[in-house]
């Protein structure tokens, strides 16, 4: 299992917290380019729809941005970000009820190295997990986005869920065995 | 020694999260038992599984979007945190607002017949329209694949196709045919005009930076204020709008107002089923 992704970037940008607090618009692009592709990542997979993902995306970051001022250090402020990113998904989730199915969405954007038939075979399983992650129940599938894509610990993500850490191991936990009995059929291929 | 089953933590001993003596419990308990091996497993290859979750990167336009939103929200905020009642106020306005926000959302689009002459850009587009589809006119890039078309524009032009949704539905396969870009100066301006076939009828849409135009159209208050009119003289209808700093022209034979063609860059079934209904509103 690769969470590497979310280590390199565990430091704080405190200084550009200091600076967007202070209103510098240059900071508010700086911190966008350290957390976009993540909120995006996020919204995008749980909402399965690269429109709603946007206005996910766009929602957290103008209160990311407005709200600056309140955060307090109570939290890590990446820990911050994605209880953001985790309040905006299930909003959504409750307004918008329906989204569309991802068995409706052909999946191009994810290309890897190797040979073309790899790339396909790649890119189906890809496709094949973000549809069986899409049916996770809300919770269970923010746990296992915030783990996969961002490499949060168990204890940040138990932190963004505002659960205790036992509830968030469990929603892990059960998402994994979700997903393997989902997909069974991969067994061979993973 | 764990006198039940060890289920509920096998991920977290997975992934190193426990402490040392519960997980050489947990460890001596699936020496033990077969049930939990099978159970952990099951967890090692949803792990797996799980790894195989791409990243994603935003959109280029987001940005864009979200500096919109702050320079609106944040005037408001900044001042209303001085005066604690008047942000108690402001705030239960801004929920209101925000509801009322979602509500618009929801409605169809603000179709509005234009008034007055068309503009330079939307000329052009017309023309540049009928040249494209009767084949007097070339396409500098010739594709059917949305993400090759976006990289192209952003390469050739000043402005970005970034808000077409290379992930389409399912539908679009029999719906949807992209067919090229070019570059080409239209209303004053160097803009990129995409063309594609929706429903089999063919679509131009032209896009500059409001900037560079002559007679730019007016950037609604919402991304949804779009200006109609009808050339008779082509037999097509033209729909123009603005948003963020680009400008855009559309042109086609579609049914109704055209607005199908919208669906390039809507493609959620509750959005398009919006667009369908939209009415036409007399201008102002």
């Amino acid at each position: 299992m690769d969470v590497t992704r979310g280590r390199a970037a565990a430091t704080e940008p405190h200084g550009l917290v200091e600076a967007c607090r202070r209103g510098d618009r240059e900071a508010f692009r700086a911190l966008y380019e350290v957390y976009k592709d993540d909120v995006y990542s996020i919204a995008l997979h749980f909402t399965a729809d690269e429109e709603i993902a946007r206005d996910v995306a766009q929602d957290v970051f103008v209160k990311l941005f407005t709200a600056i001022e309140r955060f307090r250090g109570e939290s890590t402020f990446r820990t911050w970000v994605f209880r953001l990113v985790a309040n905006a998904c299930r909003d959504t989730h409750r307004r918008v009820r329906r989204f569309v199915p991802i068995e409706e969405v052909v999946m191009e954007r994810v290309a890897g190295p190797g040979s073309p038939e790899a790339d396909a075979r790649e890119r189906e399983l890809s496709l094949r997990v973000r549809s069986a992650v899409s049916e996770l129940a809300p919770r269970v599938r923010l746990a296992i986005l915030l783990r996969y894509l961002k490499g949060l610990s168990y204890g940040e993500i138990a932190e963004v869920l505002k659960c205790s850490p036992g509830t968030g191991a469990s929603q892990l936990n059960r998402g994994h065995r979700m997903l393997a009995r989902r997909l069974r059929a991969l067994k061979g291929e993973v | 020694m764990l006198r039940r089953h060890a289920i509920r933590w096998l991920s977290a001993y997975r992934d190193g999260e426990l402490g040392p003596e519960k997980a050489r419990s947990i460890s001596d308990h699936l020496e033990r038992c077969s049930l939990c091996r099978a159970a952990f497993a099951e967890v090692a290859f949803g792990s797996r599984l799980a790894g195989k979750l791409p990243l994603v990167g935003a959109p280029d336009s987001l940005w864009f979007e979200i500096e919109r939103g702050v320079t609106r929200r944040s005037r408001g905020v900044r001042r209303a945190l001085r005066w604690p009642r008047v942000a108690a106020a402001l705030t239960t306005v801004a929920i209101v607002a925000g509801a009322a926000w979602y509500a618009f959302l929801r409605q169809p689009l603000h179709l509005v017949r234009a008034a007055g002459g068309p503009s330079e850009f939307e000329r052009s587009t017309v023309e540049e329209h009928a040249r494209l589809v009767s084949g007097r006119e070339a396409w500098d890039l010739r594709t059917s694949e949305i993400g090759e078309l976006r990289s192209w524009v952003k390469a050739a032009s000043a402005v970005t196709a970034d808000e077409i949704p290379i992930e389409r539905p399912a539908e679009d396969a029999r719906r949807l045919r992209m067919v090229g870009a070019k570059v080409a100066r239209v209303g004053g301006a160097t803009a990129a005009v995409i063309g594609y076939e929706m429903d089999s009828e063919p679509v131009t849409l032209a896009t500059a930076r409001l900037q560079d135009l002559h007679d730019p159209p007016p950037v609604g208050r919402f991304s949804k204020d779009i200006a109609y009119r009808f050339d008779a003289l082509r037999g097509v209808h033209v729909l123009t709008w603005g948003v963020g700093h680009q400008a855009y022209v559309m042109v086609s034979r579609l049914p109704n107002h055209g607005q199908a063609g919208c669906f390039l860059c809507h493609t959620t079934r509750e959005r398009r089923e919006l667009i369908a209904k939209s009415r036409l509103e007399p201008g102002t």
